[in-house]
């Protein structure tokens, strides 16, 4: 790469002025309905030729504003809101809510429940990636047999996972099925027999995936492009695979244990080359970690109560005391966080302030370091890799 | 919180009580705690949230950090700052890349500046925006200007 | 290129290889098709009794995150069947629109008076299609299957206390 394009890279808010075009620079607004940005998210690219000088990412086009809503809402009626912002893992973003409120009021899980939350986010955590991928060989577009074959593949999977889920749940996809202190659901009969069946299918349709994919115009298209390095990718907040994918051996599935994690043994997968192929190889060799674990999980599931606490009668059972922490779980994309002050209307029924911290938003911020440099056909390889989900990013 | 952090945070700030779970630092020392926490390994940053508490003494506003340190135990430190009715502080931008985004965040839905962000504007509301949505005083229900 | 022709190969001989399996595609699910737990729409249930089984105790209008539920309590009056004094429901409505399916409302319910139903509510063409009245919601239960989950159902599911199959 072009060592003129370094500062871009090193500090996007570095002067344009200073730059010395070849040709006259041009802008180009990529979005916000641009269908390769996975929602609505606005990228201005200052162009020099076909190069990237500087890349500013505007956002806030879904911005709900769930932080100011859930203020007004009872902790047993946030559960089915909180499955919305991240809508391609739902599971998970209950899970931090409900991790965060037992946290705050020492509400021990039974053991049983933990096992079924962690079954449920290793089945969600495989449909998530399975997402990934194939927005991601749709957006490269012309890979041989990838494209939109590759997202048939894929949604013939993520399809079982939706009828398991829809088993437990009786819900597609917005589940609503934790609850403060454990779950509303337990496993319908038969279930686990069908997961392993489901497991089987998947891990024989990896090796399709792969005929599909590898060959070498995938590899030119990913390898070297977007990268990223550890330190930078700490320093913006990066979790998730993507900090994987940039040799930084850390996951709080081995490294703080949530759910049940700690009575499995969790391989991390951690790639070196920092690229956007790195980054595909991480999230690959995660979902197959992720059958691993779950036939394991699914050995040992302990039978008992699914739920903690007395089950949700009126809706201001739960009154969080005033008080503040910070709790997170390693989801799909990363960390999810949840800054909790409680102690707000009605006793403490409601959260005074609620701040949810979204592991997309942080790739978000890449991207203005990672694209300047690079070519436009680039930016959808860039983004697709950090897999970022506009929903979670503007909340 | 280990040892060796533990001496090096009491010896730099002796006034901050370092037994409870969310530090209660001084807003001077916000940077330095920063900085001396990336010095010691802390180099995940993981969020800033800032929250605002109307007292009968007029506005108080908090600003919460929280870092992290990437290895096996997750240690992490999360510290916060109580700010009067005129809420700034220093930006964490120069140690930590993301704060960018993050801190332009709390900046248009709390109305908490960073001094020292390098481009401190609105990030998810439009730029002409009238009022802060997070504050307390900010009504959800009621059309607020501009309506759109 | 010689890599670029084995990656063809390799993704034809995968496209092709499909088409030697059973087919996978399926249409619009039927009721009897969906899992058992399924919910889709909403009903109001009579009790053994033949009464109404409201009791107007605003429970589920209290919890529901969308705010769509309006329940109109009438006097209490004793009950032709049992004799003894209960709430009475004047009105109900369930304003579809913003509802997000969540079975709040179903869990909290003591008299497992509203519960869900298996079929979907057919696309109006005006708001008001959607908003579910008292008489939509009693026909919906005569007319339409039940769904598995009610209010003690749920309830006795997630007891911190309950008796553990062998
Ligand atoms: S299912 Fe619908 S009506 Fe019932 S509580 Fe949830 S949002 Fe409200
Ligand atoms: S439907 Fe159930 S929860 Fe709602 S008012 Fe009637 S009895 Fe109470």
């Amino acid at each position: 790469m072009d060592p003129i394009f370094q500062p871009f890279r090193d500090d996007p808010h570095y002067p344009l002025d200073r730059y010395e075009a070849a040709a006259d620079l041009m802008l180009l607004n990529m979005g916000p309905q641009h269908p390769s940005t996975h929602g609505v998210f606005r990228l201005k690219l200052v162009l020099d030729g076909e190069i990237i000088v500087k890349a500013v990412p505007y956002m806030g086009y879904l911005h709900r504003g769930v932080e100011k809503m859930v203020e007004g809402l009872t902790f047993a009626q946030m559960t089915p809101i909180f499955n919305k912002h991240d809508y391609v893992s739902p599971m998970t973003n209950e899970q931090a809510y409900a991790v965060a409120v037992e946290t705050a009021l020492g509400i021990e899980v039974p053991r049983r429940a933990r096992y079924i939350r962690t079954i449920l986010a290793e089945i969600q955590r495989i449909a998530s990636h399975l997402l990934w991928l194939s927005t991601f060989t749709l957006d490269m577009g012309g890979v041989i047999g990838g494209g939109a074959a590759m997202m048939m593949y894929n949604f013939r999977e993520r399809e079982d996972i939706f009828d398991l889920f829809e088993a437990v749940t009786g819900s597609r996809f917005h589940y609503n099925t934790h609850c403060i202190g454990g779950q509303r659901h337990d496993l319908p009969e038969g279930w686990v027999q069908r997961v392993r069946a489901f497991l089987d299918r998947q891990e024989r349709a990896f090796d399709e995936y792969l005929r599909l994919i590898r060959n070498d115009i995938f590899d030119l298209r990913t390898k070297g492009v977007g990268v990223m390095s550890a330190d930078l990718a700490l320093g913006l907040g990066i979790t998730g695979p993507n900090l994987r994918a940039s040799g930084v051996d850390f996951d709080m599935r081995r490294d703080a244990p949530f759910h049940a994690y700690d009575e499995v043994e969790v391989r991390v997968a951690v790639a070196q080359g920092c690229d956007a192929y790195a980054r595909y190889e991480v999230r690959m060799a995660e979902m197959r970690e992720s059958v691993r674990i779950l036939r394991l999980l699914l050995d040992q599931l302990p039978e008992g109560p699914i739920c903690g606490s007395k089950p949700v009668k009126m809706a201001n059972a739960v009154r969080v005391p005033d008080g503040r922490g910070y709790t997170a779980i390693e989801g799909p994309r990363g960390e999810i966080g949840t800054w909790l002050i409680g102690g707000g209307e009605d006793k403490g029924a409601k959260p005074f302030r609620l701040k949810i911290r979204p592991p997309s938003l942080h790739a978000m911020a890449a991207m203005s370091y990672l694209l300047p440099g690079h070519t436009v056909s680039d930016v959808v390889v860039v983004l697709g890799s950090l897999d970022p989900i506009m929903g979670e990013v503007d909340r | 919180m280990d040892a060796t952090l533990r001496e090096a945070l009491a010896a730099r700030f002796p006034a901050v009580d370092l037994d409870q779970d969310v530090l209660l630092v001084p807003a001077a020392d916000h940077y330095p705690l920063a900085a001396l926490l990336k010095e010691q390994g802390y180099t995940l940053y993981v969020t800033v949230a800032a929250s605002h508490h109307p007292g009968p003494e007029g506005d108080a506003f908090e600003v919460a950090t929280v870092l992290r340190r990437p290895v096996r135990g997750a240690p992490s430190v999360a510290w916060r700052v109580v700010l009067g009715a005129d809420p700034h502080l220093q930006s964490l931008y120069p140690l930590f890349p993301g704060a960018d985004l993050q801190e332009r965040e709390q900046l248009d839905l709390v109305g908490v500046r960073f001094d020292g962000h390098p481009n401190p504007v609105r990030l998810m509301l439009s730029e002409d925006w009238v009022g802060h949505p997070l504050r307390k005083d900010y009504a959800p229900n009621m059309p607020h200007a501009p309506w759109r | 290129m010689k890599h670029y022709l084995r990656g063809l190969h390799l993704a034809l001989y995968e496209t092709l290889r499909q088409g030697f399996k059973p087919r996978i595609t399926q249409g619009m699910r039927s009721v009897e098709q969906h899992e058992e737990r399924y919910r889709a729409s909403f009903a109001l249930t009579h009790n053994e009794h033949g009464e109404q089984a409201c009791i107007a105790c605003m429970q589920c209008s209290n919890v529901c995150p969308s705010h769509v539920i309006e329940v109109t309590a009438g006097p209490k009056e004793a009950s032709p069947a049992t004799g003894k004094k209960r709430g009475w429901a004047a009105d109900y409505t369930l304003n579809l629109q913003a509802c997000i399916l969540c079975e709040m409302c179903v869990q909290v319910c003591p008299t497992d008076a509203i519960v869900m139903v298996k079929v979907q509510e057919k696309p109006g063409f005006s708001r008001e299609d959607l908003v579910l009245t008292m008489d939509k919601l009693y026909a919906n239960a005569k007319a339409r299957p039940l769904a598995w989950a009610n209010g003690s159902i749920l309830r006795e599911m997630q007891d911190p206390k309950r008796e553990v199959k062998p």
